[in-house]
C-alpha cells in the first residue's frame, strides 16, 4: 500500500500494456493478413501438431489454427467492442439523466436495475438467445442491453456526487442549460472511473461471447471466434490438445492484459 | 428488538414482491415468441378440431393475465407442464428434478472448495504486508480471473483426465450408483468453477483484513496487551467478514451460472445442459422453468444474506 505499493504496481501495469499491445497487434494484423486462408480445409493436414509451416498446428478439417486464431480473435473483439459500445452509451445516458435529475424517474429505473442485476447475466443472455435465436447480431444486442445497468449505476453514482460541486454551480450561474452541464461539464469528469470500467466491460464481453459461442449459441460456423474454436476443439482434446490451447490462451492473454491495464488506471497510473 | 421485527417483515414483503416480479418477467418474456404454440406442439398435420381442443386444454384462448395465473398456480405446485423436446411426453418437473441434484452438488462442492481454500490463504497473506506480495497477488488474481471456467475445465480434463489419468473424462457416475466415485468425478468440475472465485476472494479478504488492522480499536487492543493472533481471530476477522459475506452471496449466482458452462465441458447431466439443449430445441416450457428456478434461488439467497448481516453486525439492526 501507499508509496511502496505504487512503485510495484508499475510492473503489473507495464505487463498489462505489453500484453494488450501484443494481442491487439495480432488481431489488427489478422484483419489484413493471415498466413493461410482461415476457412480453407486441407484433407492431408488434419490434426497435425505444431510445426514450422503451421506454428500452432492444424484442426480437425486441416485448417491452419494460427490463421483461425487471428481471424477468430478479430471476430470476438469486434463483437465485444460492439457490446461495450451499446452498453456504455445507453448506460451513460441513463445514469447521467437519473443521477442528475433524480426524482421518480430515478426511482423507477433503479428498481428495474435491481431486478435485472439479480439475474446471473449469462442466464439473461440465454433467455434472449432462446427468444430471438442464436447468431452474432443477436448476442451483440442481448449482451449490449445486459451491460446497461452496470454502467448506469456507475455513472449515476458519479453524477450524484459531482452535481453538488462548485464548478457545476458556477456553470449554472453563468446560465448553462441542464444538457450542457450534464454532457460538457460533468461527463468528462467521470472518465477516471469510466475508463477502467470500459476495459473491464470489454473483458466481460470477450468472456461472454466465448461462453455463448462455446455453447453453440453465438457465432455460427464456419466463421471462427475464440469461443466457437474452443467448442470445436473440445472433441479433439485427446488427439490434438494444441487445438484448444491456442484460442484458450488467446482469451486468457487478452483478459489478463486488459484487466492489468484497468487495474493500473484505477490506481492512478497512465 | 421491535424495530428489528418490523425490518424483517418489510424484507419478507420485498422478497415476495421480487419473486412475483421475476415470475411475471419470466412468463411474459416468452409470450413474444412468434408462432402458434398449439401448432408447434401438435405438428403441421393436426386438424383444426385437435388444435382447438389443445388450446382449450392448455388455456391458450384465455387472456394473458389468466394464462399467467394458471402458469403461476402450476409453478407454485412444481408443475410446469410438459416438455416438447423428447419423443415421450415428459413432465418438466421430473426432467428438472433429475438434473437438479447434479447441479446442486456441483455448486455446493465448488462453494466448499472456495471457502476452504480462500480463508487460510487470505489470512496468511494479510499477516505479511509488503508491496511486492501485494503486486504478486494482484497479478495472480488477475491471471486466474482471466481464465474462463470452461477453458479451465478443458485444461483440467487434459491434465488430470488424459495425461495423469486421475479420472476418466466423460465417465460420469450418478450418486445413486456409487457415491464415492460420483464425488471423485465431481471434484474436478467443482475446481474449474471454483478457481477464478478463489483468486477474487483471497484478494478481497486480504484487503479487507488489512483495512481493519489499521483501525483504532486494533491499536487499543494491542495497548491492552493482546497478542496479534488473538486480535486477528477475536476482533478483526469478525469485522472483516462483512464485505466477504456480500461477496460470497454474489458469487453464488456466479457459481450457478458457471455450472451451466462447466457441465457442458464435463458432460454432466445437470440443469445447465438441460437448459442449453432446451434452448437449442425450442423447448420453452423447460427454459421458463429453469430460468424461474435459478432466479428465485438467487433472490432467496440474497434475502437470507440480508438477514445474516443483521445478525452479524448489530449496527445494521437500527433501520
Amino acid at each position: 500500500m501507499g508509496k511502496n505499493g505504487g512503485s510495484t504496481y508499475d510492473f503489473n501495469f507495464i505487463l498489462g500494456l505489453l500484453l494488450t499491445s501484443l494481442v491487439l497487434f495480432i488481431v489488427f494484423l489478422g484483419f489484413f493478413y493471415t498466413p493461410y486462408d482461415p476457412n480453407k480445409m486441407e484433407a492431408a493436414l488434419i490434426n497435425k501438431p505444431p510445426s514450422l509451416s503451421h506454428p500452432l498446428g492444424t484442426d480437425n478439417f486441416g485448417r491452419d489454427i494460427l490463421s483461425r486464431v487471428m481471424k477468430g480473435a478479430g471476430t470476438t473483439y469486434v463483437i465485444a467492442a460492439a457490446i461495450v459500445c451499446i452498453g456504455a452509451s445507453l448506460g451513460i445516458l441513463v445514469g447521467a439523466l437519473t443521477g442528475y435529475f433524480g426524482g421518480w424517474f430515478d426511482e423507477v429505473v433503479m428498481r428495474l436495475n435491481d431486478v435485472l442485476t439479480s439475474f446471473p447475466s449469462i442466464l439473461l443472455a440465454l433467455v434472449f438467445v432462446s427468444l430471438f435465436g442464436p447468431g452474432s447480431y443477436n448476442i451483440v444486442f442481448a449482451l449490449g442491453l445486459l451491460f446497461v445497468p452496470s454502467y448506469a449505476r456507475l455513472v449515476r453514482g458519479e453524477f450524484i456526487v459531482l452535481k453538488e460541486r462548485d464548478f457545476v454551480n458556477n456553470a449554472k450561474l453563468m446560465g448553462a442549460g441542464s444538457l450542457r452541464i450534464i454532457f460538457v461539464h460533468i461527463l468528462p469528469n467521470t472518465r477516471r472511473v469510466l475508463l477502467p470500467s470500459l476495459l473491464i466491460g470489454f473483458n466481460n464481453a470477450v468472456l461472454a461471447e466465448a461462453g455463448l459461442s462455446y455453447l453453440g449459441l453465438g457465432v455460427q460456423p464456419p466463421d471462427a471466434s475464440l469461443g466457437r474454436m474452443l467448442s470445436e476443439a473440445q472433441g479433439y482434446l485427446l488427439d490434438s490438445p494444441w487445438y484448444a490451447l491456442a484460442p484458450g490462451l488467446m482469451i486468457v492473454l487478452t483478459v489478463l492484459g486488459f484487466s492489468l491495464v484497468s487495474g493500473g488506471l484505477e490506481n492512478g497510473q497512465g | 428488538m421491535q424495530m428489528g421485527m418490523k425490518g424483517t417483515v418489510k424484507k419478507i414483503i420485498s422478497l415476495l414482491m421480487s419473486l412475483f416480479l421475476t415470475s411475471i418477467l419470466t412468463f411474459t418474456a416468452f409470450q413474444v415468441i412468434p408462432g402458434d404454440s398449439a401448432l408447434i406442439a401438435l405438428g403441421m398435420d393436426a386438424t383444426e378440431e385437435q388444435l382447438e381442443e389443445y388450446r382449450e386444454e392448455m388455456g391458450l384462448n384465455k387472456s394473458l393475465p389468466m394464462r399467467f395465473a394458471r402458469w403461476l398456480k402450476g409453478a407454485l405446485k412444481g408443475d410446469f407442464g410438459y416438455s416438447s423436446q423428447y419423443q415421450m411426453q415428459m413432465k418438466v418437473s421430473t426432467l428438472i428434478g433429475d438434473r437438479l441434484t447434479v447441479t446442486l452438488w456441483l455448486a455446493a462442492l465448488s462453494f466448499c472448495i472456495i471457502v476452504l481454500v480462500s480463508f487460510p490463504l487470505g489470512i496468511l497473506n494479510a499477516r505479511n504486508r509488503s508491496g511486492t506480495l501485494d503486486s504478486l497477488i494482484t497479478l495472480v488474481t488477475h491471471f486466474f480471473m482471466a481464465v474462463p471456467p470452461f477453458f479451465l475445465g478443458m485444461i483440467i480434463t487434459l491434465l488430470f483426465g488424459i495425461i495423469l489419468k486421475w479420472f476418466t473424462p466423460g465417465n460420469y457416475v450418478s450418486p445413486e450408483e456409487d457415491f464415492q466415485r460420483f464425488l471423485r468425478f465431481m471434484i474436478f468440475p467443482a475446481i474449474a468453477v471454483a478457481v477464478p472465485k478463489i483468486a477474487m476472494l483471497v484478494k478481497l479478504l486480504r484487503s479487507s483484513l488489512l483495512r481493519e488492522m489499521g483501525l483504532d480499536y486494533v491499536r487499543t487492543a494491542k495497548g491492552k496487551g493482546m497478542t496479534d493472533t488473538s486480535i486477528l481471530y477475536r476482533h478483526i476477522l469478525k469485522n472483516a467478514l462483512i464485505p466477504v459475506i456480500t461477496f460470497l452471496a454474489m458469487i453464488l449466482a456466479d457459481i450457478l451460472a458457471g455450472t451451466i458452462l462447466v457441465e457442458q465441458v464435463f458432460n454432466l447431466p445437470g440443469l445447465g445442459r438441460l437448459l442449453v439443449s432446451s434452448i437449442a430445441n425450442r423447448d420453452y416450457a423447460v427454459v421458463q422453468a429453469i430460468v424461474l428456478y435459478i432466479a428465485s434461488v438467487v433472490i432467496v439467497i440474497n434475502f437470507l444474506v440480508d438477514l445474516l448481516y443483521q445478525w452479524i453486525d448489530p449496527r445494521l439492526r437500527k433501520d
